[in-house]
This record gives C-alpha cells, sequence and structure tokens, in this order.
C-alpha cells in the first residue's frame, strides 16, 4: 500500500475523517431506528430509553445521561489518548444527540436518513476538533473529572436492566417470563450477558405458547 | 426492504470504517489519539494478530448481537467494540498478508468498512423476518423495562455513585439532583452535574475558577430550563 495514504493515516487530520464517518454511521443508525426499529448501534438500554423517550416526548433524562457520558468521554480521550467510543459516539451522538434534536423540534436532522448522514458527520468534525485542541491546551490534564465515577453508574444501569426485563416479562405472560427464564440461565451458565436471551426466550416460547393457543398474550382476541 | 438494505450498507461501511481506523490508531497511542476503549485494546492484544482468535472471537458476539437486534432493534455495542475491531483485525492479517496489518489505520479503516457493512446489513435483516406476534412480545417485555430505567433506576445509580464517592460528590449531587427533579422531572442529569462539580470542588476547592464557573453554568442552566417550564412565577 503507498506509504503516503498510510502517514496520513496517521496523522491528526485522519482523526477527524474517521470521527466523521463512525459518528456519521452511528447518529444515521439511530435515523435507521426510528425509521425501521432496527439499526441502533449501541446497546439495547439506551434503545429502549430513545423509543420512550420518543413515545412519551419526555427527553431531559436521556439527555441528561447520554449528555453526561459524551462530557466525560471528550474530556477523557485526549487525555489518555484513547476516546472511548462506548460512551463517546455510541451514547453520546447515537442516543444523546438524536434525543436532544427531537427535544427541540429538530426532527428532520434525524428523520431524514440523507440529512441524518451529513449532521452525523458534522458533529463528528466538531467533536474531533475539540479532542484535538484540549489535547493541546491540556497535555497534563485537569485529572479525572469525575469520570470514572459517571461510568460506574452507567454500568450499574445496565446491570440493572436483565433482572427488570425478567420481572417484566413473567409480569406480562406466564410463557413469554419462563422463556425469558430459561433464555437468561442458559445465557448466565454459558457466562454471556443475559439481556439477549431473556428477549429470544421470552419470544420464542410465548410466541410457541401463543400458536398452541395456551395464550393469547392480550393481543389478538 | 431494498431501502433497509441499502441504508444498512452505508451505516455498516461508514462506522466500521471509523471504528477498525481508530481501533489500530489505538497501538499508537497516546502520541496518535486513538479511539475505541482499553477493553477493546485489551481484548485484541489477548488475540495478538491471529487471525483465527480475531475472528472467532468476534463471532461469539454476532449471536448475542443477533438476539438484542431482533428482540430490540440494538446491534448492541458489541458491534463496533468487539466484532467490527477483531474481524477487521483477522481480515487485513489475512488480505494484505501482513501479520502487522492490524495495527495500520490504513488497512483496518479499508478493512473495517467491508466487515461493517456486512454485519449490520446482516444483523438488521435478518431482525425484518421476525413475525409481528413476536415483535409484539418484545416491545411488552422491554416498554415497562425501559420506563422503569429511565426513572426510577437512572438517577438513583447517579445518586449512589455520588453519595458513595465522597463528601463533596455526595452534596453537589444532592443538591442538583433534588433540583432536577423539581425543574425537569428527573434527578438524573443534576445528579450526574453534581457529580461533576464534586470532584472539581475536592480537586481544587469551592473558590477555583473551575468550581465557580461550573456551579453559575449548571445554576444558569437550570434557571432557564425552569423559566420555559414555567416552573417561575415571574
Amino acid at each position: 500500500m503507498n506509504s503516503k495514504i498510510e502517514k496520513f493515516f496517521m496523522s491528526e487530520s485522519a482523526f477527524i475523517v474517521l470521527m466523521a464517518m463512525i459518528c456519521s454511521g452511528v447518529f444515521a443508525g439511530s435515523s435507521l431506528f426510528l425509521e425501521y426499529r432496527v439499526g441502533f448501534l449501541n446497546g439495547v438500554s439506551i434503545s429502549v430509553m430513545l423509543e420512550e423517550a420518543v413515545k412519551t416526548g419526555v427527553y431531559t433524562a436521556l439527555i441528561g445521561y447520554t449528555g453526561g457520558f459524551l462530557f466525560a468521554r471528550i474530556l477523557e480521550g485526549p487525555l489518555v489518548g484513547i476516546l472511548d467510543i462506548g460512551g463517546g459516539v455510541m451514547t453520546g451522538v447515537g442516543g444523546g444527540m438524536p434525543a436532544l434534536f427531537l427535544s427541540m423540534g429538530l426532527d428532520v436532522l434525524i428523520k431524514n436518513f440523507w440529512v441524518s448522514l451529513i449532521v452525523g458527520a458534522l458533529i463528528g468534525i466538531v467533536l474531533s476538533c475539540i479532542i484535538l485542541v484540549i489535547r493541546k491546551l491540556m497535555p497534563n490534564g485537569y485529572g479525572t473529572m469525575g469520570t470514572e465515577i459517571m461510568v460506574g453508574a452507567g454500568n450499574t444501569i445496565g446491570t440493572w436492566f436483565g433482572p427488570m426485563l425478567l420481572i417484566s416479562a413473567i409480569t406480562f405472560d406466564l410463557y413469554a417470563g419462563l422463556g425469558a427464564m430459561l433464555g437468561a440461565v442458559i445465557c448466565h451458565r454459558k457466562k454471556s450477558p443475559i439481556i439477549g436471551g431473556i428477549t429470544l426466550g421470552a419470544m420464542i416460547v410465548g410466541y410457541v405458547a401463543y400458536l398452541l393457543g395456551l395464550t393469547t398474550l392480550g393481543i389478538g382476541v | 426492504m431494498i431501502d433497509l438494505v441499502f441504508k444498512s450498507v452505508i451505516i455498516g461501511a461508514l462506522a466500521g470504517a471509523g471504528a477498525a481506523g481508530g481501533a489500530a490508531r489505538m497501538y499508537h497511542a497516546p502520541e496518535v489519539q486513538g479511539m475505541g476503549s482499553f477493553r477493546t485494546l485489551g481484548e485484541m492484544n489477548a488475540c495478538n494478530g491471529d487471525p483465527i482468535s480475531h475472528f472467532s472471537y468476534g463471532l461469539g458476539f454476532i449471536f448475542s448481537s443477533a438476539g438484542d437486534v431482533v428482540g430490540m432493534g440494538a446491534l448492541s455495542s458489541n458491534v463496533l467494540h468487539r466484532i467490527v475491531p477483531n474481524w477487521s483485525a483477522a481480515f487485513s492479517v489475512l488480505g494484505f498478508k501482513d501479520g502487522e496489518a492490524y495495527k495500520n489505520p490504513a488497512k483496518m479503516t479499508i478493512m473495517g468498512a467491508i466487515v461493517g457493512a456486512v454485519v449490520v446489513t446482516f444483523l438488521n435483516t435478518l431482525a425484518s423476518f421476525v413475525p409481528t406476534t413476536m415483535a409484539q412480545i418484545a416491545s411488552n417485555v422491554v416498554s415497562p423495562a425501559a420506563t422503569l430505567l429511565l426513572n426510577p433506576v437512572l438517577p438513583v445509580a447517579f445518586w449512589l455513585a455520588a453519595l458513595s464517592a465522597g463528601k463533596e460528590h455526595g452534596t453537589y449531587a444532592t443538591i442538583f439532583g433534588i433540583i432536577a427533579q423539581f425543574v425537569m422531572e428527573n434527578a438524573a442529569p443534576g445528579c450526574i452535574l453534581g457529580i461533576l462539580i464534586g470532584q472539581s470542588v475536592q480537586d481544587t476547592g469551592l473558590k477555583s475558577k473551575r468550581s465557580i464557573s461550573m456551579l453559575l453554568f449548571v445554576s444558569a442552566m437550570f434557571f432557564i430550563i425552569a423559566y420555559f417550564r414555567g416552573l417561575l412565577p415571574f
């Protein structure tokens, strides 16, 4: 490969390009999520919070949560040399920015797919420039800014989600609940995250029970 | 369906290129600004450029991601944190016949675009084959849990984190948490800002420029929100 290209990819401008690309993709992924209910490039806890916020029209909690993460990661990124794309891009740009724009009534920025690609890229350019400026201004930094406390709390929320899904599943329907239990047990014993197992289990067992006429699921009666 | 595939390819290619290129740059941090996460770097180091290790590590997360996207439409953070970086590493090493290709941002960016497009499109289309009744079950299970997550789990988690972090964190998180609950009907933003202010007060003192400007900024923000929500008597 051309060594000129390889050299460019190690430069600061390349960081801006890469950030523009990833933010564009993630932000447009949220646009796709609002349109088709698939494609959200983040964990389920953020996607359901966004969906719930869209349903109720109350965005403050989501903006506060995701904005806090974005803020913390943008400050931390230049200090340690690695920007955390989980809190910074996926949560901050994928969850927080759509919520911010929707709460301000700027629906077109996120609901139009092509516009969202451009908006996402612009967000990436702005954020990467901020990071590069902080790198220059604060070589020794401000210390931690309390980011590790926030990240710890963020992870706590993720772990709460599994048990709450289980409670919610069995409250909704006996068979969905038993399926959720089965899925969680299998995933737990295989040492993988239980959330995927819970939903898949609830869906499969609930659906089979519905087809067998064991439950109406409160729908289609 | 064609629309979904088309858009998925674009999203996957863009996000995949960024994530893989950023991951390769992590090997050159802190001199070069990388992006990804320390966890990703550690996991990639564990596979150490062996294509089979990288590939099988990513493959393990495809199944859990498939579960998440089928149930709740989210591809899970594993796609950009684990699958894309590790698969890009595997295919870069193989494709470019270069054992160190996974540390090369240029090669990884190209491979990341391809891997991202394929993975995202596969997962997104997979979800559309699910019967509507199944999707309804998922939404009935998830929706109440999501409501609880936003309130009270979210504010409580941050509040507890603040209280256990120290005197200053707990103090400011409690002050701003209460105000946020009144002003925004959710204490979480107040608790988060309280943690940041508390850290600043602990590090630099209450009278430092940083603490005072943060306090003023947050107070002004809350005041403006309260005004526009009609909570002030003028």
